[in-house]
């Protein structure tokens, strides 16, 4: 093995297979760092790993050891051990100002986030709809549940109803859509793996040859008991009897199906000789053969037409979902790859360089085996761009290990993994198989457990498992553990399960009991190490609940990994229901659950009568739409948190922050909220040190000590899943097929292989679990298997009986002699010291925490009702200072007449050019200030009328005559006159409220010795309000204008510094000619 | 630098604004006139908050003085062409401005579009084309600010081929879109603009006198503006005048001079927390800190809160509210689509969309719908809808739920009088305030039509109201009214492009979005502003939260048009010259106030996020250990303080409590066969289901559930069983005769319009009954007949079960029973849909009875008289094997005299329940919604069990 920090200077590309624990991510790190110190610009860097939670990791780390490196000697020594032997602080701080001076440009993700980047970079081209987004979970939920409703509406009714059926098989079932999700469920990946060409799924077609009806009847008569074969006595044999009864019967039914179950016809048909201790010879076979063709044709047949019939409902369900996902523009996560592949990568890169405004010179890819065949084909060309030179300016560096390749259902290609190496021979492989994590006791039997799978029991009586396992063993290296860890204590176990009391042994029991023993080494693990992290790894999500369950029982306070929905805690119930009543008033559980809690009173729903509650709920319907469930949900809290103890307060804030997030992406009402509290797991704040998961879930975690409960159930091929198979590993899938039940595996051997083939990767899958369910054990290992069942015999079965499953593997390789009674141990393995015998036990942080110093406590407390300066008091401009009584909504929506606001701003224009009243202008004058002021000339001109009919009125000349004005004012010298000019003061009306902002149409100032005395607002109206004739409705007018312009006055009075009585406002209005004073008064 | 172009430092030391107010009022006040006219001078801010507080600065200080104060117009950069040179011409409203896009997009012939969209796009796609036309509207804003077509982008030759041809079809269609803009007398207004502040002729007509506060960046055609218009233009800088080479002549900083300056920020003003919800009480305790020391209080004037990233704020604002009753302002506003009238529009699109169920549902569920609709019942004289109008929600959630309705449309014919007049009203009341063209199916119109209609229905729902501008909700919806009503004037104008009814109301939704509904100023909340608006906010303190790299300075690493490589080269705005301009207003944020700076580990997601860069700009030791703290929060400063919060977490399990009888309990005086089941499974569920008779509300399903399944196929069953074909033994003519009564079951439950789904499911039934069919036939052959379908005893047959204390009289309906002519016998039979399995094991298990409903049956039918032999049994309808269709109970007598004493057992125990007494789960009580918290049986599955739970 190579050690970590060696340099190579043959080729600059690396493969390293990492087995768990040996320190992938930071393998990935260094070589990241490296790159950074050697200079190399962090924009042309690009590291992709699996979850965002791991890319975000990385980069913290590598900031974290630069940071640590110019700060002290000890990580500097680390550093240049690892990475760089020749570094010094100075030039430590110096990348690090460098890298996080380009925080911006660096791209460490997952690879979802770079292709869904690429995706919007060629949006347009891809057909990705403009502006998407990735739904979420819920909501693509949602979407396909209403893609499945249109797919139903648009089906062909009598090919949907077989489908179904179909589906159904023998189960009793009444659903349809169900039906439907669940084969999108489990066969839409296949898919769209093969989309636009349904080749794959012919490629399987009938085969056989169908007789003829007069052939079969011939056939029969031909099947005549002579055939038989005799026992010594000389009778025909039993078995042989009822079997060609059968035949005959099956034939008459034409019930193809059952013939083939039948034990006879399936030896004949496996090429086996022998059937009820006789041999089974050529005239058998021969007088058999026409049925057995027959049936051949006819099941495969049908199996080929429900193969492409699920296509054909896949397509149906793929036509409405991709339009519902366009039409809501969004895209779930898988889809960006696809697209990209779909819309062709040639000549792409440089494109995508352009795009993405980066030149990638390194690319470091993380978890390798999980990467899917539609990412691989997009990184292919880059991957050869790069793999092509030699030059140490570009590298690919590349880790994954194929025995931790979990994610097969969402379409990860493990096999790729291992393919890259012959694909490019430039790559230098590596491999690491030194564990920083585990105790050697644990590596021991991490070793005894993988090293050796095909010669394990379990797997050697299937041919198709047995070659999965010698490619396994293939690629499994031997762990040892680091230097610094060959004393760390150990210790595994492998012990049975407990019997319920009530001595059942149905399947759900055996899993209860199995469940309920890890419970209980949680409680023996954490007596003995109240410190240490522990975790319960599990196959099946449903387990988690149980071991919850359990664990409380034993009062040990656990959490899920992605933890429960909010709902758990009962004062988020509570609220849950509320929302869910005000939705749906007849709700009278949700009702009845809210009155039994203090929210009942808080909500003022409790002991109302019915139309109360009604009128209540129809407030609070109000309330939410107003102002959204968040505001709603904090008052209730703030009403009974007394009621709530402090992790209830935790787990409703989270609920009110929930809400707030709900109510901005406005997605339902307050029951869709209600269903998300219930549904969506959400982390709890402070988490247990003890942990409950899947084990897909503790991928990239460790801990001090981990239970694995190993389940009895068989590992087989789901039979609702949709088969898919690849002639070559990197080349397209060639073979799709439904599920095929046992017998047509037998009458077609493609079926059969295919269906070995899917075999083999899902046992590869199963071991992948166990291998990475032990591996996250730092010291101790706890495996648990469920009792023996006796065989039909009453004695266990021998191990070369076992069937393949986690318990049986795990025994065969440990202890394949030990039969497993209820509570024995069967094999354990520990180091002198205890495991827990060691103060480095991992603490977790909510515990650190929680031992710092008591915090002082601050109050935050606003003074209310202060004196505020002006810049924090509220504007009114003049125009809405009448608004203030209540008018009709419907008034709001009034339309405007757009011409008729046009012709108003033009004669609005004409009066503001009017300083003292002049000569009447004519039209052509008019029409030509319009158009220099930008209007329309045309509507200037229909205009011009009013305007020059306006100012022939009586009133409107004295209101812009300068001998009036001067005439009314005495005691004026002078009078100057503003047009649109700006105000603002302080409403005398209510000074510490508001401010009055504005601008005067008009503003006549009388001064005397230069100093203002009098001023005079005229404000011009050009809409049509009143008509000429009725007077009432021009006072009317006055009247509603009335508040504008007292504002109107009080302003001119504080700019001016006079008494409001001292001013005077006139209103025009332009389209009846009328102008009317509102003389000064106090 | 123009000679009449002046540069004044105004440092930064203080706020800026109060001293340009100074600088402003010295410049225009006249001692003499006793005012200062600032009429003539246009003052640029960077926003519009700024330009608020200049004014009212100006007001002050002016009042102060004793000047009659004329303001200024103070305007953002965007407005500096107009400003300079005069409008550009009338530009376009929105929605015209949109369907020129769309229609030049959608005339572009497939050789041009090709390079643009080389996968075509649907033509009826109308809010596809919609989404596209507003991105490309954006790009071209976006160049149009740097004086710059699509075509001239065209011309640049280092572009790749492809990339041309792009931008040549992206020209051809800007260029359409203008021109048909230009036909109906409108501009398009940055393109107008550019043109105009380039053109040679239009002089700068506006003698305006321009000012420029702490503006940091311009683009080139407000650039140009200001250097056409006459006057001088004065720059005042929010920077200390020996920071003069990093500012160019109009006070904007020189990108290259900040994009590696140092900002100096104090460690204690750097906070980092681990997520979103610390963030938010750091920030809190920050400014508790800063409350007055002699009174412990804050004044809301006196301090700002930052908001980089805008999901930063929703948590802030509720826990201020929730921990201190402090209420923070969003400055900015809220979009009107968030508003009562906003969401109108949301659902009434969803609704005219899918006109499904489900959108009537929540349509109906608007409150301004809501209203429209009681208005409507309360107007109507029709006494049945006075009498079922009040509630509508819950008859039509049941119609929704018990008859899997999906068309509102579709009438089943089972619905109860008071669920069809529920409907029936729903629909016509609902159908009068849309109108005709809105409740027609869908169809395209043009959208002036539309307009029209949407005015109607949105007039008629809005009769009722009155609006009360000094309501705050009443006032948000006044704003978003009038904001509806400006799209609806704009959507008038559109004649010529037809498209549905939903898109029409979702344009105008759409345009609801960009229109933001201020807040009502409150003096006592502490305003909240975004990162642009801050440097020039005078309050003394700050708090900013959310200075994540994604937000501030806010980079991005790709773009599908142009990569910030080519936006620098064209003279746009880059992730340079962004970071440059945050620098600087990083560094006089700091300097000129007490502020802290915030940012998190996590972002709201809860996955990692990057730090702004902003925070990093310091060198050395210091920057290492910065890194440090952020990266390793062991390293990080304790905190030592806590939010003093007024929630006070009491304890208890108050919101568990355990199930106990109501105190008007009475016992049941007879009680139905099933009932008992009910009990062994669960005393609780019994109390809840059968007593207080609780309603559960599983979402509305979209197929029939086992339940429905099962009711269907009982209906269809019991006609049979009532009609002359019961006694036919053929089993095709059976299997006819069922097929007609199931199609007849269906239609009456389902309605006329069932979900595919559902019709598929009825075929699976129909394909049960024909095997059931076949089984029938055989049982008739052997002399088995049908006497009776869901019987019951007479209520006065005295049906009972006898225990020590008064009888129990029993009630039930049996399925059907049969009576088997050759010997009398009866069987008394149920008919089951699930999966098929004996009528013991359907009844007992090792632990006893937990089902009584065979054996009680016995008791029921005592009015028939004494039959020579009773079979107790189930009816499968299964899918395949008719083996397995009959499945008789052959229990003895003592097997059946000890059913009975179970049955006694649970009459005993139910009536010795008193109010108060506490009653048990159960072995299965009922586990799932509203009903398994009421029982507790949820969280047990998922929290720790009360206290004292039993044994
Ligand atoms: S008036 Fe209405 S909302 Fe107010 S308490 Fe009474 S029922 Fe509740």
């Amino acid at each position: 093995m190579n050690h970590p920090g060696a340099d190579h200077h043959e080729s600059p590309h690396r493969l390293v297979r990492a087995s768990a624990g040996s320190g992938k991510t930071f393998q990935l790190t260094n070589k990241y760092l490296r790159l950074l110190l050697i200079g190399e610009n962090p924009g042309d860097l690009l590291a992709t790993t699996f979850t965002r939670a791991a890319a975000g990791e990385i980069l913290h780390r590598a900031l974290a050891r630069l940071a640590d490196a110019a700060l002290d000697d000890r990580a500097l020594e680390e550093l240049r051990a690892h990475v760089a032997p020749d570094l010094t602080r100075a030039r430590a701080a110096e990348t690090l100002s460098r890298v996080v001076g380009s925080l911006h440009r660096l791209s460490i993700m997952t690879i979802d986030a770079f292709f869904a980047r690429l995706a919007s970079s060629f949006a347009l081209e891809i057909g990705v709809p403009p502006g998407w987004r990735v739904l979420d979970e819920e909501e693509d939920a949602l979407v396909r549940a209403a893609a499945a409703d249109d797919a139903f509406r648009e089906a062909d009714h009598a090919e949907l109803l077989s489908i179904i059926r179909d589906l159904h098989g023998e189960r009793a079932r009444t659903d349809a859509h169900a039906a439907l999700m669940s084969v999108v469920r489990d066969g839409y990946t296949a898919y769209l793996a093969t989309l636009g060409d349904d080749s794959s799924w012919r490629a399987i077609g009938a085969i056989g040859r169908a007789i003829s009806d007069a052939d079969l009847d011939a056939a029969i008569a031909r099947l005549t008991d002579d055939l038989i074969p005799t026992t010594k006595a000389g009778s025909p044999r039993k078995y042989w009897v009822n079997a060609f009864d059968s035949v005959r019967d099956c034939v008459l039914r034409r019930d193809w199906l059952a013939i083939v179950n039948i034990t006879l016809i399936k030896r004949i048909a496996g090429f086996e000789s022998v059937f009820d201790r006789a041999e089974i010879e050529d005239a058998h076979r021969l007088a058999l053969a026409p049925f057995i063709e027959h049936a051949r044709h006819v099941l495969t047949r049908d199996h080929a037409a429900r193969t492409m019939a699920t296509r054909r409902i896949l397509d149906r369900f793929d036509t409405a979902y991709t339009r519902a996902k366009r039409a809501r523009a969004g895209v779930t996560f898988d889809d960006p790859p696809r697209l990209l592949l779909a819309a062709g990568t040639t000549g792409m890169i440089d494109r995508m360089h352009d795009r993405l405004d980066a030149r990638l010179r390194h690319v470091l890819l993380d978890e390798f085996q999980d990467t899917s065949m539609t990412q691989f084909r997009l990184l292919e060309p880059v991957l050869d761009e790069l793999l092509s030179q030699r030059d140490a300016g570009r590298s690919v560096f590349c880790v994954g290990d194929i025995k931790q390749s979990l994610y097969s259902w969402r379409g990860a290609e493990p096999v790729l993994l291992p393919a890259l190496a012959e694909r490019w021979p430039a790559f230098v492989t590596e491999s690491l198989s030194v564990s920083w994590r585990s105790a050697p006791i644990v590596l021991g039997a991490v070793n005894t457990m993988f090293a050796h799978a095909a010669s394990n029991p379990a797997l050697v009586s299937r041919e198709a498992a047995l070659a999965a396992a010698r490619a396994w063993d293939g690629a499994f290296d031997t762990h040892a553990a680091a230097p610094p860890n060959a004393a760390m204590p150990g210790s595994v176990r492998l012990s049975v399960a407990d019997e319920e009391a009530d001595a059942d042994t149905s399947r759900r029991a055996v899993r209860r009991a199995l469940l309920t023993a890890a419970a209980r080494r949680v409680a023996e693990a954490r007596a003995s190490a109240p410190g240490a992290s522990i975790a319960v790894l599990v196959r099946r999500n449903a387990d988690i609940r149980v071991v919850l369950e359990r664990l409380r029982d034993l009062d040990i306070d656990a959490t899920e990994q992605r933890g429960n929905p909010l709902a758990d805690s009962p004062p988020v119930a509570a609220a849950a229901s509320l929302l869910r009543l005000i939705d749906h008033p007849g709700h009278t559980a949700a009702l009845r659950h809210v009155c039994m809690t203090p929210l009942g009173d808080a909500a003022r729903i409790a002991d109302v009568s019915p139309a109360r509650l009604r009128a209540r709920l129809a407030r609070l319907r109000r309330r939410i739409a107003e102002r959204g469930c968040a505001p709603l949900l904090s008052s209730i809290l703030a009403r009974c948190s007394h009621a709530v103890d402090e992790r209830g307060v935790r787990r409703f804030l989270q609920f009110i922050d929930l809400a707030d997030n709900f109510d901005i992406a406005q997605r339902g009402g307050p029951a869709d909220l209600a269903d998300l509290a219930e549904t969506r797991p959400i982390d709890e704040p402070g988490r247990s040190p003890v942990r409950v998961m899947t084990i897909h879930a503790a991928k990239g975690l460790e801990f001090d000590a981990v239970v694995v409960p190993l389940a009895a159930d068989v590992w087989n091929v789901n039979p609702r899943a949709l088969l898919a198979g690849r002639d070559e590993p990197l080349g397209p899938i060639t073979r799709v097929s439904r599920y095929p039940s046992e017998p047509l595996r037998l009458l077609h051997p493609d079926l059969e292989s295919l269906h070995a083939e899917t075999l083999g990767r899902q046992i590869i899958e199963e071991l992948c679990c166990l291998y990475v369910a032990a591996t996250r054990a730092r010291r101790s290992l706890e495996l648990i298997v469920p009792a023996d069942k006796p065989g039909r015999s009453g004695e266990p079965l021998a191990p070369d009986d076992w069937s393949a499953t986690a318990a049986n593997y795990v025994r065969g390789a440990l202890a394949p002699d030990s039969p497993a009674t209820p509570g024995a141990e069967l094999w354990s393995r520990c180091s002198e010291r205890d495991w827990f015998d060691d103060d480095s036990l991992a603490h977790p942080r909510a515990e650190h925490h929680a031992a710092a110093p008591a915090r002082e406590r601050m109050p935050l407390r606003v003074r209310p009702g202060a004196d505020r300066p002006a810049a924090r008091l509220a504007r009114a401009a003049p125009s809405s200072v009448g608004e203030d009584r209540p008018i009709p909504a419907a008034s709001v929506l009034a339309r405007h007449d757009r011409e008729a606001r046009a012709i108003g701003s033009i004669v609005h224009h004409w009066f503001e050019q009017i300083e003292w009243l002049a000569d009447a202008p004519d039209e052509a004058a008019l029409v030509e200030s319009a158009a220099r002021a930008g209007f329309d000339e045309s509507l200037a001109r229909r205009a011009a009328p009013t305007m020059i009919d306006a100012l022939r009125r009586d009133s409107i000349r004295a209101a812009l005559s300068l001998d009036v004005f001067l005439a009314r004012e005495p005691i004026a010298e002078a009078a100057d006159v503003n047009r649109e000019r700006a105000f603002i003061i302080r409403d005398p009306a209510s000074p510490s409220e508001r401010l009055l902002q504005g601008r005067f149409d008009r503003l006549v100032i009388a001064r005397a010795a230069g100093r203002a005395v009098r001023a005079e607002v005229v404000d011009f109206k050009t809409d049509r309000v009143p008509t000429e004739a009725d007077i009432s409705a021009l006072a009317e007018a006055v009247e509603h204008h009335r508040p504008q312009m007292e504002a109107y006055r009080r302003a001119a009075a504080a700019m001016l510094r006079l008494p409001v009585s001292a001013t005077a406002a006139t209103l025009i209005f332009t389209s009846v000619g009328e102008a009317v004073r509102l003389p000064y008064e106090g | 630098m123009r000679d009449q172009d002046e540069r004044r430092f105004l440092g930064w030391d203080a706020p800026a604004l109060p001293r340009v107010a100074d600088l402003l009022l010295e410049r225009a006040a006249s001692r003499e006139l006793g005012d200062a006219d600032l009429g003539e001078h246009v003052v640029v801010l960077p926003g519009a908050r700024a330009g608020r507080v200049l004014a009212a600065l100006l007001m002050d200080r002016a009042e102060a003085l004793g000047l009659a104060l004329t303001p200024p117009a103070c305007i953002t950069p965007g407005e500096i062409p107009a400003a300079a040179l005069g409008p550009a011409g009338a530009p376009a409203p929105a929605i015209t401005r949109r369907f020129a896009w769309i229609d030049a997009l959608r005339d572009l012939t497939d050789a041009e579009r090709a390079p643009l969209l080389p996968i075509p796009m649907d033509p009826d796609d109308t809010p596809g084309w919609s989404r596209l036309a507003a991105t490309l509207e954006r790009l071209s804003d976006d160049l149009a600010g740097a004086g710059l077509r699509f075509r001239d982008v065209a011309l640049d030759e280092s572009l790749a081929t492809e990339e041309a041809e792009r931008w040549r079809s992206l020209g051809i269609v800007q260029d359409a879109a203008e021109r048909a803009l230009f036909a109906r007398g409108f501009t398009d207004d940055a393109l107008a603009t550019a043109a105009q502040v380039f053109s040679d002729h239009a002089p700068g007509k506006q003698n305006k006198i321009i000012s420029l506060v702490g503006v940091p960046e311009l683009s080139r055609v407000e650039r140009a503006a200001l250097a056409r218009s006459p006057q001088g233009v004065t720059a005042y800088i929010f920077a200390p005048a020996d920071l003069a080479d990093r500012f160019d002549q109009l006070g904007c900083v020189i990108p290259q001079a900040w994009l590696d300056a140092t900002v100096d920020l104090d460690d204690s003003r750097v906070l980092f927390a681990d997520n979103p919800t610390e963030q938010a009480e750091l920030a809190l305790v920050e400014l508790a800190r800063r409350a007055d020391r002699d009174t412990g209080e804050l004044d809301p004037a006196r301090v700002t809160i930052g908001v980089a990233d805008p999901a930063a704020f929703a948590p802030l604002r509720r826990r201020a509210a929730l921990h201190a009753r402090a209420r923070l302002r969003p400055a900015a506003g809220e979009p009107a689509s968030r508003t009562t009238a906003g969401r109108l529009l949301a659902l009434l699109s969803e609704y005219l969309r899918d006109r499904s169920f489900d959108a009537l549902a929540r349509l109906i569920r608007h409150p301004d719908i809501e209203a429209a609709l009681l208005g409507r019942s309360a107007d109507s004289s029709a006494k049945s809808a006075q009498k079922h109008s009040e509630n509508w929600l819950a008859p039509l959630d049941a119609i929704r739920r018990e008859n899997v309705l999906a068309d509102p449309g579709s009438t089943p014919r089972d619905l109860t009088n008071k669920q069809s007049a529920a409907l029936r009203f729903v629909r016509r009341a609902l159908a009068d305030l849309l109108g005709d063209a809105l409740t027609s199916p869908a169809t395209r119109r043009p959208l002036s039509q539309w307009s029209d209609a949407i005015e109607g229905a949105l007039r008629r729902i809005y009769a009722p109201r009155e609006l009360s501008p000094a309501l705050d909700a009443d006032r948000r919806t006044r704003d978003a009214l009038a904001a509806i009503r400006d799209a609806l004037d704009d959507l008038a104008t559109i004649a010529h492009a037809d498209a549905p009814a939903w898109h029409a109301v979702g344009l105008i939704e759409d345009r609801l979005r960009r229109v933001s509904i201020p807040d009502p100023p409150d003096r006592d909340s502490i305003e909240a502003l975004g990162w642009l608006e801050l440097a020039l906010d005078p309050a003394p303190v700050c708090a900013i939260v959310g200075l994540a790299e994604t937000h501030v300075p806010g980079s991005v690493a790709h773009d599908p048009f142009l990569p910030d490589s080519r936006r620098a080269s064209l003279g746009m705005q880059t992730c340079d010259s962004r970071l440059a301009r945050d620098a600087f207003l990083l560094a006089a944020i700091n300097a000129s106030r007490d502020a802290v700076f915030i940012t998190t580990r996590l972002g709201p997601d809860g996955d990692p996020q990057t730090p702004s860069r902003l925070l990093f700009r310091i060198t050395g030791d210091a920057l290492a250990r910065r890194v440090r703290r952020f990266t390793r929060p062991e390293f990080d400063t304790p905190r030592s303080a806590t939010l003093a919060s007024r929630l006070t977490p009491g304890g208890g399990d108050l919101f568990t409590p355990r199930l106990v009888i109501d105190p008007d309990y009475t016992p049941p005086t007879s009680m139905r066969v099933t009932d008992f089941a009910a009990y062994l499974r669960s005393p609780a569920g019994w109390y809840i289901e059968r007593v207080l008779k609780l309603e559960d509300q599983q979402p509305p399903p979209r197929e029939l559930t086992p339940a429905i399944f099962g009711s269907v196929a009982h209906a269809a069953l019991e006609s049979f069983g009532a009609s002359d074909a019961r006694d036919l033994d053929d089993p095709n003519a059976i299997a006819t005769a069922l097929s007609d009564f199931l199609t007849n079951a269906a239609d009456r439950r389902l309605g006329a319009r069932p979900p595919a789904a559902a019709r598929v499911q009825i075929e699976l039934l129909r394909d049960r009954l024909r095997v059931f069919a076949t089984a029938q036939a055989q049982r008739r052959r052997n002399g088995w007949r049908i006497a009776h379908v869901e019987w019951s005893p007479a209520p006065d047959a005295g049906a009972s079960l006898d225990t020590e204390d008064e009888p129990m009289p029993l009630r039930g309906k049996i399925d059907r029973i049969d009576i088997h002519e050759p010997t009398g016998a009866i069987a008394v039979i149920d008919y089951k849909t699930g999966a098929a399995r004996g009528a013991d094991a359907a009844h007992r298990s090792r632990r006893g009875w937990f089902n009584l409903q065979l054996p009680l049956y016995r008791r029921l039918i005592g009015a028939l008289g004494d039959p020579p032999r009773l079979d107790l049994g189930y009816a499968f309808l299964i899918s395949n094997d008719i083996a397995k269709t009959w499945r008789f109970a052959d229990w003895s007598a003592d097997d059946l005299a000890d059913a009975d004493e179970a049955a006694r057992d649970v009459v005993r125990r139910i009536r010795a329940y008193k109010p108060g007494d506490i009653v048990e789960p159960g072995e299965r009580p009922p586990d799932r919604g509203a009903l398994g918290f009421i029982t507790g049986a949820r969280f047990d599955a998922i929290a720790p069990a009360p206290p004292e739970s039993e044994p």
